[in-house]
């Protein structure tokens, strides 16, 4: 691929010239001409209006809010009212809450997303072994909702039950072990309840479309359980798994409702809570509050673009 | 692989049972395949083919009776310790493996050094007429290449028994027959010992060194293809391998112009393959030709008679004749049937009658059994 921007093959007749119909082995990177060429010809067709609405809903909410943002993030209020371009913003970011708050999120994020990727994964595994399908759909319904859920709603009914004076922490005792809910513990057990529906909605089509004739060919040719998951199960899982765990990061990072219910501000920082904060100050502050969010937009492309790679791994033998 | 006598891979069923829950699936199966031998087991859907394969590949555990390869017990043998090479119905290929690395993944499991392996790869996906395609992924093959990719890698590793599970069932017309050719050349080439499953009596009768029919659980017929089709040894194998026209007879007829009549009675039923039966036209013949169906070579014939079975349906006589013969049969003609050399199988009036009580008794006693049990009955039960 390294030569993938020179011209198209000569096999490709001269309308399709430009890379269109390119077969996988050569298709053109991301900067190539030939990439380029094609999409341009794309768009001149006709079938270009229908993209119309979507362009325009990603405009308005999606790209005109994120230039504002970076903007006012970008722009610099100097001590006489006169203003610049700089990273001054970003620079508040290094030290105090918001670097904690940057930290913390990561941090919870990544905990919180991890426990709910193996317990998802185990979860979605067994089920996919009762091989029913009334079951997979029950299952399928019931994740979207529950992955969906959160918000002010999900961390009342934590506090009830496991605040400090909640119903299971009292049975269980819970408060002997040190565990209190209004910590960053807490907000990695209260994400669970949606993170592990976001796992297991997203894993157990995968796990169910492991085929019966894949693990009794791995038995015929020689081959053990391990074996199979080593070179056949998990491979083909495993894209799904690492799009799952990667999804599950992406919700817990942008959480705000529920963790600004559980934590309150300034208990515990986190990006979406101290943006919140800084919105309801005067001064600079929103500056401040807009390069946060620039750099959680940024975590989260980075996050996306990991996503959309491992996407394409799959893509590679499923056609 | 192993250096080992002729005689030892031999397959044995013995006594053979499966039973899930209460359905009795298999019922006391004994079939050997010899060293060497392809036997297709034949019969329609949930008759026991894919269950008795199964329980050989080590997939399903008989209830009861014994295993045998080359006269070492494997009843107890987890699949992946067995040997035996299997090709499935479809989709089997590891999706996210190349064709070259599907072909190896036996020998990978016995490791087998890499340059060894290459090369077994290549030469099995040569025989197999894929050597271009080894570096594809299976999903950019077609259907009929999946499968010979599928037969490469249950070939790789030597195995000294195949069993094939349906492994055609998935492909066109034409594919099928390729395949199927292909198959049973590389099978003698080898040597190798295998059971063919299949519901398609053509696909049966084509590849076979023996036929294995199969209902009920039980084995109703097991021998050379011809001999199944020539001489059906039940009622049941006479209508399921091949096109048949049951008619009455006296006790005493040995041929030539028969008259139209229903079995039941005093008559025996005769079992007449389309090529012993001729139609011939006559103003007063007990028939009239119902169809004409062209189908290259042969044309089939259908006649039915106003005489009626015993469940009200008119008799339907069923014979094929060359293009030339079939102008003087064109559909509103009167024929009489005739039959030329001895009908593929007669069941006397007393046969039927013992069969008939039988199946009365086995009724009563409301077992399970009389589903796979003795030949006859089915038929005459009807």
């Amino acid at each position: 691929m390294t030569q993938a921007g020179a011209a198209p093959a000569p096999t490709q007749s001269g309308a399709e010239q430009g890379g269109a119909a390119a077969s996988p082995a050569q298709r053109p990177s991301l900067f190539s001409r030939a990439r380029w060429q094609g999409v341009g010809s794309a768009l001149r067709s006709p079938a270009t209006l229908s993209l119309l609405p979507l362009s325009l809903v990603l405009l308005l909410f999606f790209i005109v809010p994120i230039v504002g943002m970076a903007i006012i993030a970008f722009t610099v209020t100097a001590e006489d009212g006169s203003t610049g371009v700089g990273l001054d913003n970003f620079m508040a970011l290094t030290s105090g809450s918001h670097s904690a708050a940057i930290v913390n999120s990561v941090q919870v994020s990544l905990v919180g997303s991890t426990i709910a990727a193996v317990i998802g994964t185990l979860t979605s595994f067994c089920i996919s072994q009762i091989r029913s399908e009334k079951l997979d759909s029950v299952v399928a319904v019931f994740t979207s909702v529950l992955a969906n859920d959160g918000g002010a709603p999900l961390a009342f009914s934590f506090i009830v039950t496991l605040g400090n004076a909640g119903v299971v922490y009292g049975l269980l005792n819970l408060g002997d072990t040190g565990f209190s809910l209004y910590s960053w513990q807490g907000l990695v057990v209260m994400y669970q309840y949606f993170l592990i529906p976001t796992m297991i909605m997203v894993t157990l089509p995968t796990f169910v479309g492991l085929r019966k004739e894949w693990r009794e060919a791995n038995a015929a040719l020689g081959g053990s359980a391990p074996t199979f998951w080593h070179r056949v199960g998990l491979p083909i899982a495993m894209p799904a798994l690492l799009g799952g765990w990667i999804l599950c990061f992406g919700a817990a990072f942008a959480t705000h409702a529920s963790a600004a219910v559980l934590i309150g501000a300034g208990g515990y920082p986190l990006i979406p809570l101290n943006i919140g904060a800084l919105l309801g100050q005067a001064g600079d502050s929103q500056q401040v509050a807009m390069a946060l969010g620039v750099t959680m937009v940024a975590i989260a492309v980075i996050t996306l673009f990991a996503f959309n790679r491992l996407q394409r791994r799959s893509a590679r033998w499923m056609h | 692989m192993n250096a080992t006598t002729p005689a030892s891979n031999e397959v044995t069923l013995e006594g053979v049972s499966k039973a899930f829950g209460p359905t009795t699936v298999l019922q006391d199966l004994d079939l050997t395949i010899g060293a060497g031998e392809l036997v297709t087991v034949l019969g329609p859907s949930g008759c026991g083919k894919t269950t008795a394969l199964r329980i050989l590949a080590g997939f399903e555990k008989p209830t009861d009776g014994r295993v045998l390869v080359g006269g070492r017990e494997l009843t107890q043998v987890p699949p992946n310790r067995r040997g035996i090479g299997m090709v499935f119905q479809a989709y089997s290929l590891f999706p996210n493996m190349t064709v070259q690395d599907n072909v190896e993944y036996g020998l990978r499991v016995r490791k087998v050094d890499r340059e060894k392996r290459r090369r077994t790869a290549q030469d099995m996906l040569e025989m197999c007429g894929l050597g271009e395609f080894a570096l594809r992924f299976p999903a950019q093959l077609s259907g009929g290449q999946q499968q010979r990719v599928a037969l490469a890698r249950a070939l790789a590793t030597q195995p000294e028994v195949v069993l094939l599970d349906e492994p055609l069932s998935a492909l066109d017309a034409i594919v099928r027959v390729q395949i199927r050719e292909e198959i049973r050349r590389l099978q003698q080439q080898l040597g190798i010992t295998t059971m063919f499953v299949t519901h398609d009596q053509e696909e049966a009768l084509a590849i076979a060194d023996r036929v294995a029919v199969l209902r009920g659980g039980v084995i109703e017929q097991i021998d050379v293809p011809r001999a199944v089709y020539q001489n059906p040894a039940t009622e049941f194998v006479a209508r399921f391998v091949g096109s048949v026209t049951e008619l009455g007879a006296a006790a005493d007829y040995q041929g030539g112009r028969l008259p139209v009549r229903a079995p039941g009675g005093d008559l025996d039923t005769l079992f007449i393959r389309p090529e012993d039966l001729t139609l011939v036209p006559e103003p007063d013949g007990d028939c009239t030709v119902v169809s004409q169906i062209y189908t290259g070579e042969r044309t089939t014939i259908r006649a039915s008679s106003q005489e009626r079975d015993a469940e009200g349906n008119p008799l339907e006589l069923i014979t094929s004749v060359s293009a030339a013969e079939a102008a003087d049969l064109t559909p509103g003609t009167r024929v009489s049937p005739y039959v030329m050399s001895s009908p593929a199988l007669r069941v006397t009036a007393a046969e039927r009658h013992v069969a008939e009580r039988e199946a009365a008794l086995e009724a009563g006693e409301g077992g399970l059994r009389a589903a796979g049990a003795a030949s006859v009955q089915a038929g005459a039960a009807r």
